[in-house]
């Protein structure tokens, strides 16, 4: 299955994960999630998902001048993130847990 | 990372930008404009950061938009357009990998910049033919009765040809500049025609091109074709040169003087200006006939050619009273150009 799709569902859950405790830059954002082990999560998804959590108002964010390149946009959580974010864990777990057992059940059928 | 990193990464953010830019083209013009600010910041960040070029990280520009696009959530105006805009590109896309296609995409941004060039000449060659109605001065347009102007016109004209390529046009500013290209592309063909076959354009009443046919031959009361004229003096002196115009100042120049009365092809050779720009309408034109090996009995070397000598010809007496007809009378307005 293509993973792609699968992330475009869950991308604002992960984002907001991966910034729940420390602000990020773009690019650092993407290099986090793909070391937690999402490796087909592109640019400009993660880009576009930061967009538009930042316009709803789960994201706050601020420049920071670099010496040694552009400046950098960071990125964290705003409250309203944060409770966005526990609403959408639950919603998650019911989900992977309904997942779970769907599959295990058609696995147990199938052998 | 080196200090001088953010230079050619600056450049490299900009040119995928670019890219990216015109499939981002569904949304809102509003949205557009910040939407591409802050994907600018954004890609200049990333390509700050060590490794390849943006266009082997981040993949193709399309797709990036298209993602960029589903992930941002950004409500797209008019969703037919968004899909024909898909379908258009997805054509362009299989076009392009396509072997032609393929060459022409390697081909073509080397000679944009020619082309920016080329396109100033044209549109100031354009400008040269409709003024006068042919394109004297080939290969230095002729303009405002100069080639210098013609020369200088050209010279300011490439500039801004060039920066007109360079920058990124709104969608509208896109497709006039298309729809200008094309007619250039038209009139250069014109024009290669015209220098192949050494025939006269001309312009038509209604603003039309079209290239010297049959029906604008300068031609004698037994529809032949005229190929010369000669001026005599009332005592029969060869005038050479004069110059001839029409009863309304324009320079008499449609002749088809391409083959002689015999069917060999004629060669021509014009008087010029002071610029060194031809003048059409200076006579007797000096011509040669090439004689071709099998025209007679004796075998001509190849490439011989023949100047075509004046016509011997009578003139008659002229009364004195019919000498000067105050209609016929040189005015001001028709003044040779120089």
């Amino acid at each position: 299955m293509d993973t792609t799709q699968l992330l475009k569902g869950v991308l604002d859950l992960a984002v907001l994960a991966v910034v729940r405790d420390e602000d990020g830059y773009g690019y650092d954002i993407v290099r986090r999630l793909r070391v937690a082990g999402l490796d087909d999560v592109g640019d400009a998804s993660v880009y576009g998902t930061l967009r538009r959590l930042y316009q709803a108002g789960a994201l706050k964010s601020y420049v920071v001048a670099s010496e040694e390149g552009p400046h950098r946009k960071y990125y964290g959580a705003t409250p309203m993130g944060r409770e966005l974010f526990e609403t959408w864990v639950k919603k998650w777990r019911g989900f992977a847990e309904a997942m779970d057992v769907l599959i295990d059940a058609r696995g147990m059928e199938t052998a | 990372m080196s200090t001088t990193m953010p230079d050619t990464t600056g450049l490299d953010a900009d040119r995928y930008l670019k890219e990216v830019a015109p499939y981002l083209g569904a949304v809102s013009a509003e949205e557009r404009a910040e939407l591409l600010e802050d994907l600018a910041e954004h890609l200049r960040e990333i390509a700050a950061e060590p490794g390849p070029p943006l266009a082997e990280r981040l993949g193709s520009p399309e797709a990036y938009a298209a993602e960029l696009l589903a992930s941002a959530g950004v409500t797209a105006t008019g969703a037919p357009r968004q899909a024909r805009l898909a379908r258009v590109s997805s054509v362009i896309a299989r076009v392009r990998a396509s072997r032609i296609g393929r060459e022409a995409t390697r081909l073509g941004p080397v000679l944009r910049p020619a082309w920016w060039v080329a396109r100033a000449y044209l549109v100031v060659a354009l400008l040269a033919s409709i003024e006068y109605g042919s394109y004297p001065g080939f290969p230095v347009p002729h303009l405002a009765g100069s080639s210098l102007v013609g020369l200088i016109a050209v010279v300011l004209v490439v500039p801004l040809s060039v920066r007109l390529g360079q920058r990124h046009l709104p969608r509208t500013g896109r497709l006039m500049a298309i729809g200008a290209n094309i007619v250039l592309a038209i009139f250069a063909l014109v024009l290669l025609g015209k220098v192949r076959s050494r025939q006269v354009i001309y312009v038509q009443p209604d603003g039309g091109v079209s290239q010297n046919a049959t029906g604008g031959c300068l031609t004698n009361s037994s529809g032949e074709n005229i190929t010369n004229l000669y001026a005599y003096s009332p005592d029969g002196t060869l005038l050479d040169p004069v110059l001839l115009y029409d009863q309304d100042g324009q320079p008499i120049n449609n002749l088809c003087p391409d083959f002689d009365d015999q069917g060999r092809p004629l060669t021509n050779q014009y008087s010029q200006d002071v610029n060194g720009a031809p003048v059409y309408n200076a006579f007797p034109r000096r011509q040669t006939v090439a004689l071709q090996a099998d025209s007679g009995s004796q075998p001509a070397p190849p490439g011989a050619n023949v100047s075509v000598p004046p016509p011997a010809v009578v003139v008659p007496k002229l009364a004195p009273t019919t000498t000067v007809a105050p209609s016929t009378t040189t005015t001001a307005t028709t003044a040779p150009p120089g």
